[in-house]
């Protein structure tokens, strides 16, 4: 007799444990961010773009249970400021690039965080940073595409990776 | 991949031609093809997938004669579009009415 309710304890542990991974599922901690280098307006454009459910688990985590990345202005404008805080991209010598907001929107089941900079003359490489989501849950991952300046170069932001560095060769 | 091809004519008016994906079978980097057209018919653009359907990494190509494809920031800057295509009914549904009464009732008010 025993036994048996130990064996009913063991299997409801699992069935707790299965429902659980499935309801995180829908979660990907995943995003990815373009630098693209116009060649129309010279700017340097960093477009960041979330999926909505990480954004909207994260803001109940970040500020309160009230966030509503959804309906509430409020919440997608300090949503992105976050995010602006945490992205930083630096020219060889270290120096950083000052980043303007340029503005953020809901799309579809994407939220999107825009920054721009002119782009400096020359520039032999860029050092980046990017935290954002990343304080918050160990496992979100953070790509970024650095598009415009020759063949496209991927940086993948996981683990405890703090910088990630791009050279750019001149012809 | 197929080859989804819109042809607009002088005209105005549009054609679209479905090109089978076997057409790269024995020059997979590169195809050519010949467009025979009737006689009055004058060719004046070409789209390559217009709908985007195909799985094409590189969109700003796609355009005879070519056309500049704006960024995400560029498009987010200019003005937003007009009209109710693409419009969200599940936000929509949140949407407060001016008054509440529908128009049925002060018909028959």
């Amino acid at each position: 007799m025993f036994k048996r309710k130990n064996i009913i304890t063991l299997l409801s542990l699992l069935i707790v444990c299965v429902g659980t991974n499935i309801a995180s599922a829908h979660q990907l901690k995943q995003a990815i961010s373009t630098v693209l280098f116009n060649p129309r307006t010279s700017n340097i454009e960093v477009m960041h773009r979330f999926e909505i459910h990480d954004a909207e688990h994260a803001v109940k985590q970040i500020f309160d249970g009230s966030a509503d990345i959804i309906g509430s202005q409020d919440t997608q404008a300090s949503f992105a400021q976050y995010v602006v805080e945490r992205f930083a991209m630096f020219k060889a010598d270290k120096t950083e690039l000052s980043l303007k907001m340029v503005g953020f929107e809901r799309s579809g089941k994407h939220f999107w965080v825009y920054q721009e900079t002119p782009a400096p003359d020359f520039l032999a490489g860029l050092y980046i940073q990017h935290n954002a989501l990343r304080d918050i849950w160990q496992s979100q991952t953070n790509t970024i595409n650095v598009e415009g300046k020759g063949d496209i170069k991927t940086l993948t932001f996981s683990d405890n990776i703090e910088m990630l560095e791009v050279t750019f060769k001149h012809h | 991949m197929p080859i989804i091809l819109q042809l607009t004519f002088e005209d105005g008016s549009t054609d679209s031609m479905y090109i089978p994906a076997e057409i790269w079978r024995r020059t997979p980097n590169a195809v050519s093809k010949l467009i025979v057209t009737q006689k009055d018919q004058v060719l004046a653009s070409v789209t390559v997938d217009p709908r985007w359907e195909t799985a094409d990494v590189n969109i700003e190509n796609n355009h005879y004669p070519r056309r500049i494809i704006p960024s995400r920031i560029e498009a987010y800057k200019s003005k937003p579009r007009s009209g109710k295509v693409n419009r969200d009914i599940m936000q929509d549904i949140k949407t407060e009415l001016k008054s509440d009464e529908s128009k049925d009732d002060a018909d028959e008010s």
